[in-house]
C-alpha cells in the first residue's frame, strides 16, 4: 500500500511557521473552471511551484 | 434545503474532469463543514486520473478530486466538542490522512499510516468543491491573516518535507538532498530555518 506521511501534528507546526511568517512560497494561481489545463500543465512538467485553485 | 455547489468531478479515469453543480454534502456529527477558498493541485491528482493508484486501490468514481484544503468554517456538527472551540467563519486547514481515531497508530498520532485511512480527494469528497464535510479532529484553525492560497499546499506540499526534515532534526552532520525540480522541492529552503543543528545542505537539479 502507498504510504504518504503527514498528520495533524506536523501541520499545525507547519502552519505556526506560516503564521511566523517564515514560509516562502512559489505559487501559480488559477480559476475553477481552469483545472483541466492546469491538470495537463502538471502532467506535462509545466507547473513551476505549486498551482493553487481559488474561490 | 438542497443547495448547490461547484465541484470538479472524474466520471471516468484517464478523461478530464467534469465541472459540475453537485448537492452540498451533507455532514456528520462529529464533522465540519469547510467551505473551500483555496485546493492546491498534486501530482497525485495527475495520478489519480491516469489510473497510478488503481493498482492500490481501485476508488469508485465519480471522484471529486483534491486533497490540499485549506476555507472557513461553514456548519459545525452536534457532537464536536465545544472545547474544540470551532464556530461558523474560522479560518482552517485540513489535515489529509483521516484515520479512524482508535488504532494503535491513531493513539500516538500516526493517523496517516492508519488501516483504515481516508484521504479527501481519493473517494470522500475532495477540495476541488466549494465544501466538503471533514471529521473536526483533523480540522485545524489558522491564522485569518494567512492567505489561503498560500495555506492549501502547505497541507502537503509543505508538510510532507517538514516532517523528513523533522525526523531528521537531531542528527548531526547529516546531509541531506532531493533532487528536483519536483512537486515538492520549492519549498524546501525556507524550513530549516527552524532547525539549525541539522546540518542540510538542500539543492535544486534542474
Amino acid at each position: 500500500m502507498v504510504r504518504f506521511g503527514v498528520n495533524y501534528t506536523d501541520l499545525s507546526e507547519v502552519v505556526a511557521l506560516a503564521a511566523e511568517d517564515k514560509i516562502r512560497h512559489s505559487i501559480k494561481l488559477f480559476k475553477f473552471d481552469e483545472i483541466n489545463e492546469n491538470l495537463d500543465l502538471l502532467r506535462t512538467g509545466d507547473i513551476v511551484g505549486r498551482a493553487v485553485m481559488k474561490f | 434545503m438542497t443547495a448547490d455547489m461547484k465541484a470538479a468531478r472524474m466520471r471516468e479515469y484517464g478523461e478530464a474532469l467534469i465541472l459540475e453543480n453537485i448537492p452540498i454534502p451533507d455532514i456528520q456529527p462529529d464533522e465540519i463543514l469547510v467551505n473551500v477558498k483555496a485546493c492546491g493541485m498534486c501530482r497525485s491528482d495527475v495520478q489519480l486520473i491516469d489510473g497510478y493508484f488503481r493498482k492500490y486501490a481501485d476508488i469508485p468514481t465519480p471522484i471529486t478530486l483534491g486533497h490540499e484544503i485549506t476555507g472557513v468554517v461553514s456548519k459545525v456538527g452536534s457532537i464536536v466538542p465545544k472545547a474544540s472551540g470551532f464556530k461558523e467563519g474560522d479560518h482552517v486547514v485540513v489535515a489529509p490522512g483521516w484515520g479512524d481515531g482508535t488504532c494503535r497508530h491513531c493513539q500516538i498520532g500516526n493517523t496517516h499510516i492508519c488501516p483504515n485511512v481516508r484521504w479527501p480527494g481519493f473517494g470522500p469528497v475532495g477540495g476541488f468543491a466549494e465544501f466538503i464535510p471533514a471529521p473536526a479532529r483533523y480540522v485545524i484553525k489558522v491564522d485569518s491573516r494567512l492567505k489561503f492560497e498560500e495555506l492549501a499546499p502547505l497541507t502537503d506540499a509543505g508538510l510532507t518535507p517538514y516532517r523528513g526534515i523533522k525526523k531528521l532534526r537531531d542528527v548531526d552532520q547529516r546531509p541531506l538532498c532531493r533532487r528536483g525540480p519536483g512537486r515538492r522541492s520549492h519549498r524546501y529552503t525556507a524550513i530549516p530555518a527552524r532547525i539549525p543543528r541539522t546540518n542540510l545542505s538542500w539543492f535544486v537539479l534542474g
